[in-house]
């Protein structure tokens, strides 16, 4: 849902330098030129949040900001004065009043952005509106670490040639790079001195910049208490050392909420493939399930009446694999799609030791499956 | 020009109101708009003189001078009168918009008085806090714009009147001071 926010100023430059100031978040931006259609528009439209300048004609800002309070159906709306009016009685009989922050002209939209922000739930655009982002685009992940070897370790674990990593070693020089770049994602270890990650992730969440950052924490996989602390103070989510690529990798994927169904799901001329990975961890697992129908019902949409499911990579046969090849199979009888299955020796002759799947059929190659179908 | 006794009436020092408007005027162009400022130097306004007639204009031009006006009345009365060429308008208009001069010119001439109001009314508005802190409410005027060439704006010897000179992009740019103690 859009937030409305009604600014009230006699001025046309600072009515369209506030529109100017949220162009980017996902906010409506209603205006009033004095307090009379100030309260109007207040009663008809119900904002968010009002912006309320102090020397107005016909109404001003004091009296405006009075009547709204006396009316129970607007009393309740936050209201920032935006006004070059600061001197201190005056500030002090507004404040009275009942107003949430007072601005005071000339103004920053820095500031405007982060005191708006501290009351509403500011998203840019961007977050809300944009095309989902696959693996190819861009994704920069900051690492705070003050050991490089572990940076280093990371930059070289990570498979995606698109991501890219970057390392500080101190909370200042985290700020310093964020005040610059915002990253995708955050990745913090918690064995800064002093309990420095705790301290940095109250101060990105503080700011308007790095407020909706996924923020990870990274931790040994036996240090139990760090992990629970982690998980009390909001961290995005925890990565265990040794780090497991994988499990990072996805994890990132989910918390930029990145479409990574390309991995698996692809268009081979007239038939869709779903290609499983070597390793069929409960990641891979999850992550492939949670596309299955989707994709296979957008295939259908667009025409396709044939899947391969391709499993000729993977290593080892489990149930949650074979779980996840029947639930795929009932899909498809579903939606009457004609579905064929590529493996390899070792895992044909371990699907034969599983109830589910000791009568599956197999063929060697994408090719002999099309031919079959 | 303003009686010399007119400057010990007021509960200021020159040089506290000099250093009163240059942090109004460039804490306006260092937070709003991107473009640096200079203070130059300051002098005495002028008022009409029995031998020598009006005075000669505060900014004198050849082009179109636009002077935008915020006054503030309580336990100090007074008004700035802020001068500048159109050119430097249109400029100054753009840089606190965020629109190129185009742009500007295609919404007309009631957007840059719009946005000189408003930059009176900050500047002013900060001038005037200061003065409110230091004892002296008071409360704005909601601001109003001159339009013309060679005219001259006239106050009688018995108030403070001091002219600031600034020269932002090799263009000036004035604040014309004029203030008494007020009633209240």
């Amino acid at each position: 849902m859009q937030l409305k926010i009604l600014t009230v100023d006699d001025s046309r430059a600072v009515r369209i330098i506030v529109k100017k100031a949220f162009k980017t978040y996902n906010v409506e931006i209603l205006e009033a030129s004095n307090g009379v259609e100030g309260l109007a528009m207040a009663a008809k439209q119900l904002p968010d949040l009002i912006l309320l300048d102090v020397t107005m004609p016909v109404m001003d800002g004091v009296e405006m900001l009075t009547k709204l309070k006396s009316d129970p159906s607007l009393k309740a709306i936050p209201i920032i004065m935006l006004t070059a009016e600061a001197g201190r009685e005056m500030v002090l009989k507004i404040a009275k009043l009942g107003i949430r922050d007072y601005i005071v002209k000339p103004f920053k939209e820095d500031v405007l952005n982060e005191k708006v922000g501290r009351i509403i739930d500011l998203r840019p655009i961007s977050e809300t509106q944009a095309r989902r982002k696959t693996l190819s685009d861009p994704c920069e992940i900051l690492i705070v670490e003050d050991k490089p070897v572990i940076i280093q370790q990371i930059s070289q674990g990570i498979r995606v040639p698109s991501w890219k990593v970057h390392g500080v070693a101190s909370t200042g020089e985290t700020i310093d790079y964020c005040q610059k770049n915002v990253p995708d994602v955050i990745v913090i270890s918690l064995s800064l001195p002093d309990e420095a990650a705790y301290t940095l992730f109250r101060l990105l969440r503080s700011n308007m910049k790095t407020k909706y950052v996924p923020v990870f924490a990274l931790t040994v996989k036996t240090d139990l208490h760090a992990q629970q602390q982690a998980q009390q103070y909001g961290f995005t989510s925890i990565l265990t050392k040794p780090i497991d690529y994988e499990e990072l990798e996805s994890k990132v994927a989910k918390a930029v909420n990145l479409d990574t169904s390309e991995r698996y799901f692809f268009f081979d001329q007239d038939i869709l493939v779903v290609r499983l990975p070597e390793s069929t961890s409960t990641t891979a697992i999850n992550e492939i399930n949670a596309y299955l129908k989707p994709k296979i019902s957008e295939a259908v949409d667009q025409g396709f009446s044939r899947v391969i499911f391709d499993v000729h990579e993977v290593r080892n046969v489990n149930m949650a694999l074979i779980k996840l090849l029947v639930d795929a199979m009932l899909v498809c009888q579903e939606l009457t799609l004609k579905y064929g299955l590529v493996g390899n020796p070792q895992l044909v002759q371990e699907c034969r030791g599983f109830e589910e799947s000791k009568d599956w059929k197999f063929h060697d190659s994408i090719d002999a499956a099309k031919l079959s179908m | 020009m303003t009686d010399p006794h007119v400057q010990e009436k007021l509960p200021f020092s020159p040089q506290e109101l000099e250093g009163m408007v240059i942090e109004a005027v460039s804490k306006y162009f260092d937070t709003m708009i991107s473009l640096p400022i200079q203070y130059e130097n300051s002098r005495p306004g002028l008022g009409y003189d029995e031998l020598e007639g009006p005075p000669p204009p505060v900014l004198p031009s050849r082009k179109t001078v636009i002077v935008g006006m915020v006054g503030f009345v309580g336990a100090m009365n007074g008004v700035i009168n802020l001068y500048l060429e159109e050119d430097l308008a249109v400029k100054l208009t753009g840089s606190f918009l965020g629109m190129n001069e185009e742009e500007v010119a295609a919404e007309g001439p009631e957007v840059i008085h719009d946005a000189l109001g408003e930059m009176a009314n900050m500047i002013v508005g900060t001038f005037k806090n200061t003065v409110s802190d230091k004892g002296f409410q008071c409360r704005m005027t909601v601001p109003s714009i001159l339009r013309g060439t060679n005219f001259t704006i006239e106050t009688p010897s018995t108030v403070f009147r001091q002219i600031y000179s600034f020269k932002i992009v090799d263009a000036p740019f004035i604040a014309d001071l004029t203030m008494k103690p007020g009633d209240c």
